[in-house]
């Protein structure tokens, strides 16, 4: 029996990927596991490892001053550019967009037309405050 | 306070539900119930404050942007981990692009992290307080190919699958730095405990080789089972 187990320097590299229990131990190991303190105590040793890292994982860390304003700044400035850019792709967006380009024209027409009209039709009538700030 | 009330009780998943119908505050409420937690990872995979800060900020830019994709039957905190990972992977790979030298992992700056207090056996809790500072030690002595690996498998518990996507390379390349990386610890922690228990038992008793013989070793140490992977 003894020439069929893996000797130690075998198993020791096996160890340190069985101990997490996510991978099952050949036959071979557990039957030599069962005979030598050594491997079982380099067992114990690799579980022991194992158990301190999960213990880490229940750590936090403090922030440091100003970080948690950055970050909920960062994801406003995100938030603002999706609207922004929300608005301008959906169908409402682009309608909502047309109709103020509409109103932006006409009413660029109406002030541009009326304006003259306004100097053809009745030259002198123009309020005081009108005529200066022309100039 | 609107935070104050989700902090409590199941706060996290309602803000997480909040947030995927979009949101803002909830995603805010997010950011301030998980940041301690993600803060903590990324110090541990960046080994120092100013690039844990940019993967901090990346990190949560991406998770905002992407909530939508997260699917509540699995955990809010591996997801958010996920990202992490991947930014922090990104980030560094981006360093040494621009052939930035990698900054030294500064286990000062680990020094914030904090243990939490526990309801676990307190003369567990003091004996491990000088094995913890031994363990963050020795991971910062890794490299990040190492280090990020087993922070992410032992430490946050990602599937080797998860790790591998992450992380950007195969599930083989997974084991293989995750076993190498085990080696290293256990060497770094329990060196001398082996030492003396294999020159006090085994030669003698058990008529046992010695252990550590570099040629025994299953996986080269120098990457070459990696790159066949
Ligand atoms: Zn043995």
């Amino acid at each position: 029996m003894p020439s069929r187990a893996p000797v130690c320097r075998e198993v020791v590299g096996e160890l340190a990927l069985v101990a997490d229990k996510k991978s099952s131990p050949s036959r071979l190991l557990l039957a030599h596991l069962d005979e030598c303190l050594s491997c079982q105590a380099e067992l114990s040793h690799y579980r022991r490892l194992l158990r301190m890292l999960a213990e880490l994982q229940s750590e936090s860390a403090r922030l440091p001053e100003g970080m948690l304003a950055d970050l909920v700044g960062g994801i406003t400035r995100a938030a603002e550019r999706r609207a922004v850019r929300d608005l301008l792709t959906s169908r409402r967006g682009v309608y909502l967009f047309m109709v103020a380009a509409a109103v932006l024209a006409a009413s660029t027409l109406v002030a541009l037309f009326g304006t003259r009209s306004h100097r053809l039709g009745e030259g002198g009538g123009l309020p005081e405050e009108s005529l200066s700030s022309g100039c | 306070m609107a935070h104050r009330r989700l902090l409590r009780g199941d706060g996290l998943n309602r803000a997480v539900a909040a947030a995927q119908a979009g949101d803002e505050e909830a995603f805010a409420e997010i950011v301030v119930k998980t940041s301690p937690k993600v803060y903590a990872l990324c110090l541990r995979l960046s080994g120092n404050e100013h690039d844990a800060r940019d993967i901090m900020q990346d990190t949560y830019l991406r998770a905002y942007r992407s909530i939508g994709s997260f699917r509540s039957e699995s955990s809010f905190s591996t997801w958010i981990y996920r990202i992490a990972a991947n930014c922090a992977s990104t980030h560094l790979r981006k360093r040494q692009h621009r052939d930035e030298r990698v900054l030294e992992f500064d286990v000062e700056a680990l020094g914030n992290v904090a243990t939490v207090p526990s309801d676990s056996d307190p003369e567990m809790a003091s004996e491990s307080t000088e094995d913890r500072q031994r363990l963050v030690a020795a991971l910062g002595r890794l490299p990040f190919s190492l280090r990020s690996v087993v922070v992410l498998g032992d430490v946050y518990d990602l599937s080797h699958e998860e790790i591998a996507a992450e992380l950007q390379i195969s599930r083989a390349a997974v084991k293989v730095r995750l076993h190498r990386a085990r080696r290293r610890l256990h060497d770094e922690l329990f060196a001398t405990e082996t030492v003396d228990r294999v020159s006090a038992e085994s030669a003698d008793l058990l008529a046992l080789p010695p252990l550590g013989r570099q040629g025994a070793e299953p996986t080269g140490r120098d990457g070459s089972e990696e790159r066949s992977a």
